[in-house]
């Protein structure tokens, strides 16, 4: 009996509890498929946008995360978005060569290294894209749709690889 | 104490629950915060062909009338450089040879098309790698790393792969002959090839 009353006063918390529903979609892989474009550049580096993307962003990937209050109130007051990825291409393609930016940023010039703009290297750690201040009833979403360009390097060379990005949202 | 449990029961199914939630592209990851941390993921893939590569600038001529040059000269056979270039190499052509694959040898060769002339041969025309110092009239032939065209491909260079473009321009020269027949006012020309491959 007591327990099945711990039980109970346990799951009543859980909804109970002040919570903020959170949510994150993206919604494709990508792909720099250097066959189909010209390459080798005449000028290192070159930088290019994928050539596989999203339907609705061809320089990237659609990127969703949304809050919804879930109770009387919020128990979180910020909302972090952030990226990062598994490690290298291969040995002579670093990781470092792949970009990322808020979708709309310009390719950047042939030659010019680093791509400068808004355009941030790729690294293993997580580096903050975005934190927003959570508030208000009801469901808040956020469109962040997000561009890539690789960098082609002048030590390249020839192969096909694949690395992991991670995006990851949480509250505090 | 009493107020420890309560606490204790507020706070534990965050705690409980708290998780990694993970998804792909094309999932729809749910959460709840605080506690939950939602970790989406998707796959970059960099596909880089093997590629060969050539660039050749340009066209060069060596017009013994100009009124810069010395003809004939005082002792044959008399060496010039060229008049005229189209590129950036003032002493011949512009080369540069690309190859990103480390498993491929490349090699570049060059060839002509054949004499200028009846009495102007394809041999008199000379390449030596960008640099070369000319050699002195009088001496044949040329010497150093001089070496006559001919209409056979002959090897220039090889290599591994390049990083980048990697600069093998060439310096050409003509070698007056005495028994060097006027040409007529265009001149007479010969077609140099340039050739890579990768095997």
């Amino acid at each position: 009996m007591k327990r099945t009353l711990l039980l109970l006063l346990f799951l009543s918390a859980s909804l109970l509890h002040s919570r903020t529903r959170i949510r994150l979609t993206l919604d494709s892989n990508v792909e720099f498929d250097l066959s189909q474009v010209i390459y080798p550049p005449f000028v290192f580096p070159t930088y290019y946008f994928p050539t596989m993307a999203s339907g609705f962003n061809p320089h990237g990937i659609m990127l969703t995360f949304a809050y919804q209050r879930i109770g009387p109130q919020h128990d979180i007051s910020d909302l972090y978005l952030a990226t990062r990825a598994s490690g290298d291409f291969s040995s002579s393609i670093a990781l470092g060569q792949l970009y990322f930016a808020p979708s709309g940023e310009p390719l950047p010039p042939a030659g010019v290294d680093p791509p400068g703009g808004n355009w941030r290297a790729y690294s293993i750690i997580y580096q903050e894209i975005e934190h927003i201040q959570v508030s208000g009833p009801g469901l808040q979403q956020f469109d962040r749709p997000q561009d890539y360009v690789f960098k082609a390097d002048a030590d390249d060379e020839s192969g096909n690889s694949s690395i992991v990005v991670y995006y990851r949202v949480y509250g505090l | 104490m009493k107020l420890t449990w309560i606490m204790l029961i507020v706070l534990a199914p965050t705690l409980v629950l708290a998780t990694i939630i993970r998804g792909g592209p094309g999932d729809r990851i749910m959460g709840f915060a605080p506690g939950d941390t939602l970790v989406d993921t998707l796959y970059v893939t960099v596909r880089v062909p093997a590629r060969i590569g050539l660039y050749v600038n340009g066209n060069t001529e060596f017009d013994l009338g100009d009124p810069a040059v010395t003809f004939p000269p005082v002792v044959f056979p008399g060496y010039y450089d060229p008049t005229t270039v189209s590129g950036t190499n003032t002493d011949g052509i512009d080369v540069e040879v690309f190859s990103n694959s480390q498993a491929l040898t490349w090699y570049l060769q060059t060839n002509g098309s054949g004499d200028f002339s009846a009495t102007i041969a394809l041999d008199q025309l000379f390449y030596a790698q960008d640099g070369e110092p000319n050699p002195a009239d009088g001496t044949d032939p040329p010497g150093g790393n001089w070496l006559p065209f001919t209409t056979t491909y002959t090897q220039i260079a090889s290599g591994l792969g390049t990083t980048g473009w990697q600069d093998e321009s060439q310096d050409f020269l003509f070698q007056a002959e005495v028994d060097d027949q006027p040409t007529p006012a265009a001149g007479e020309t010969v077609v140099i090839r340039y050739r890579v491959y990768a095997e």
